[in-house]
């Protein structure tokens, strides 16, 4: 992946680019503003790691040039400013997504990945533990094996894979599944998630309630004792 | 006690000068009108006395004692005649030298004796019960007599009393209608001042705009311009400390943080890729101190948002369940990472229909972080198997109830006002050192004193009990319900 890194500070940059490059990506540092906008303008890039203080300026100057002239390369805004108004600015002016210093770099790396998945379109394919999730011919497997869900069980998985890790209201869950004929109670609900919890089991992956907020799919090695 | 208003100042300060002029003036005007009309009365007076002495004759006879025989030639018609008024009643009379009577009044008795000098002498007095005023007049011609005329008075004092109010009155009305002018040109004046009064008291630390041009390039005075301009310029000075406040905060944070990630990231690399057991476990301690100082420096930073959010906090309608279900989507990683320990069971109450309050945002934000963070480091049991943590909403009739509970080991009375202090953290950190929870020790102490601090600001009173349950500890804000 071919990363612009905009870090002024020569510390950070250095340590990003190399861990970044050691994971086989491509970066180019900018460490000032002016740098940052001539790279973005002449280079195409699968993703950018912002800084917002720049010694001559705000990234989210550069930010909203980007996507004033149509540009969609995925953007990770990475700052010490992580109060809520400042990230809402961020994210107002463009950025896909916000991390507040200091990060670790796995979890800068995660992002980076599902950002240029959705940017590229190429997040069809869910996989967790032995069950993977083929959106586009509409079939979850385990192993190579469909699993063959009924319709039903089929929509509410593949809502709660929608990303990864997402934490499902009954209520949405409700209002996504609901048909204009016929609307999905609580029950029959809970009788499809108990359905999926067995078909399910060991596959490494689990459903997993969240008391108060919903459901979500997760390793099951980690959550097997908060299900048990 | 009360300051009189600048308008009525003003008006007391002119009024009051003026007022004094006007009634030293007319004091003076009726001291001169009395005067000369005394002297116009008096003149026609002494003219009477004196064509009274031209007619007292002398006869050639003497009397027995050998003294000049002296009458009055006047028939009563002329005497009428000469004594003639048309609205006073005039009384004389006529005194030889030795005392007796030559003619007239008898009551009318002489003040001086005849052989005083034909100056007259002027006196008031009363005679047939009405006030008189009294000229004495000594003659030595054609023998020494005294003549007295009186004159009563009620004409003169009439013509006063009409000099008085035909010069009066009309001054009178005069100094009203300068008073309600004045009035009303003061208070046009000072209109400016009421207006850029209204116009700066409803301000705000978030409204800094400057006053209207009215007031400033526009005023009718160069006071108020000079005033407005001013006001214009201490909002512009304030508008740069504010945003001088922010941008610090601002560096603060990009000036720490940035040197910590940068040590984080070269920490996990060092990590990552040495197989020195002792490295490692430096390496680990010195990964807990970056999320400490990471910790200390948010901690400091709400603070400081608090103080600058001091008079400025705008409450607005927000939905507390959705703010509450985003704050703990956020902190499930840590109920994640915390499997390793034993499991947490972290979740919610109360979010499936919206609950609205009277709040900000962030300051919600950040109470349910700290709240939450407390709980995650001091709030999970010795026994951390199936230790609980709970957000729940709760709305009543008069207030909606945000509460964390936890089950740790809870408070002391003492510890619970103690712990909304700044940099004290529950009781001392060994005590919680039986705890399974490798957070514990972390701490900083700021947390409750923003939650307690942001509460304030939240309008929303900050509690802290022991968890209904038994164990543990629960904080709770109690917010308003919108209108």
């Amino acid at each position: 992946m071919r990363i612009l890194l905009v870090e002024d500070d020569p510390s950070l940059s250095d340590v990003m680019t190399s861990s970044l490059m050691r994971l086989g990506h491509r970066v180019e540092a900018a460490p000032t503003l002016a740098l940052a906008r001539h790279w973005w303008r002449v280079q195409p890039f699968d993703a950018v790691l912002l800084d917002l203080n720049l010694p001559d300026g705000s990234g989210l100057t550069a930010l909203r040039e980007a996507r004033a002239r149509g540009d969609k390369t995925p953007v990770i805004v990475l700052t010490a400013r992580n109060r809520t108004d400042e990230r809402i600015a961020g994210l107002d002016a463009g950025a896909d997504d916000y991390m507040g210093k200091p990060f670790e770099l796995a979890e800068v790396q995660a992002r980076l990945r599902a950002l240029v998945r959705r940017a590229l379109g190429t997040d069809d394919i869910v996989s967790i533990g032995r069950l993977r999730l083929d959106r586009r011919a509409r079939r979850i497997y385990v192993d190579e094996v469909d699993m063959a869900l009924p319709a039903r069980e089929f929509e509410v998985l593949v809502e709660l894979l929608s990303p990864l890790g997402r934490v499902v209201s009954k209520r949405m869950m409700s209002d996504k599944l609901s048909g204009t004929d016929e609307a999905l109670g609580d029950n029959a609900l809970e009788s499809f998630i108990s359905r999926l919890r067995k078909r399910l089991a060991g596959t490494g992956a689990a459903i997993v309630t969240v008391r108060g907020l919903g459901y979500r799919v997760q390793d099951d090695v980690i959550f097997e004792s908060v299900e048990s | 006690m009360n300051k009189p208003s600048l308008r009525r100042k003003i008006l007391r300060h002119v009024l009051w000068p003026l007022t004094l002029t006007w009634a030293v003036g007319a004091a003076l005007a009726f001291g001169l009108a009395h005067y000369f009309t005394t002297q116009a009365y008096d003149r026609a007076l002494l003219d009477d006395a004196f064509a009274l002495s031209a007619q007292v004759r002398s006869d050639s006879s003497v009397d027995v004692l050998g003294k000049t025989t002296l009458r009055l030639s006047l028939t009563d018609a002329e005497m009428g005649s000469v004594l003639f008024d048309q609205s006073e009643s005039i009384y004389f009379s006529v005194w030889r030298a030795d005392g007796t009577l030559l003619a007239g009044h008898k009551a009318l008795r002489p003040a001086l004796d005849a052989a005083s000098q034909a100056v007259p002498v002027w006196r008031a007095g009363a005679y047939l019960g009405k006030e008189v005023r009294i000229v004495s007049l000594s003659r030595q011609q054609p023998a020494p007599h005294i003549v007295i005329v009186a004159q009563t008075t009620a004409s003169r004092t009439d013509m006063l009393r009409r000099l008085l109010v035909l010069s009066v009155v009309p001054q009178l009305l005069l100094l009203a209608l300068l008073a309600w002018w004045l009035r009303r040109q003061v208070e046009q004046d000072l209109r400016a001042l009421s207006e850029l009064q209204t116009a700066v008291e409803q301000r705000d630390a978030s409204d800094l705009r400057h006053v209207p041009s009215s007031l400033t390039t526009q005023a009718t005075t160069s006071n108020i311009q000079h005033l407005g301009g001013a006001v214009n310029s201490l909002f512009d000075r304030l508008q740069l400390g504010i945003a001088a406040q922010r941008e610090f905060s601002g560096n603060v944070a990009h000036e720490l943080r940035t040197p910590l990630a940068s040590i984080r990231l070269q920490a996990e690399h060092v990590l990552t890729h040495s197989s020195d057991t002792s490295a490692q476990h430096a390496i680990r301690r010195l990964l807990q101190s970056t999320d400490q100082a990471s910790h200390l420096i948010d901690q400091l930073l709400a603070l400081a948002f608090a103080n600058e959010l001091k008079t400025n906090v705008t409450l607005t309608r927000l939905d507390l369940t959705e703010i509450v279900r985003e704050v703990v989507l956020r902190h499930l990683p840590r109920a994640d990472a915390n499997m390793r320990h034993g499991a947490v069971d972290f979740g919610a109450q109360g979010l499936d229909t919206p609950v609205y309050v009277m709040g900000h945002r962030t300051l919600i934000e950040a109470v349910l972080d700290n709240l939450i963070d407390n709980a995650f480091r001091y709030g999970l049991p010795r026994d951390a198997a199936n230790a609980n943590i709970t957000v729940s909403v709760t709305a009543h009739e008069d207030a909606v109830l945000l509460q964390v509970i936890d089950q740790g080991t809870g408070l002391a009375d003492d510890d619970v006002s103690r712990l909304t202090e700044r940099w004290t953290q529950a009781k001392q950190e060994a005590d919680f050192a039986h705890t399974a929870n490798p957070d514990v020790g972390q701490g900083v102490g700021l947390g409750l004193a923003i939650v307690a601090r942001y509460s304030e600001l939240l309008q929303a009173p900050l509690s802290l009990s022991i968890n209904p349950a038994g164990i543990g500890l629960c904080a709770q804000l109690s917010f308003k319900v919108p209108d």
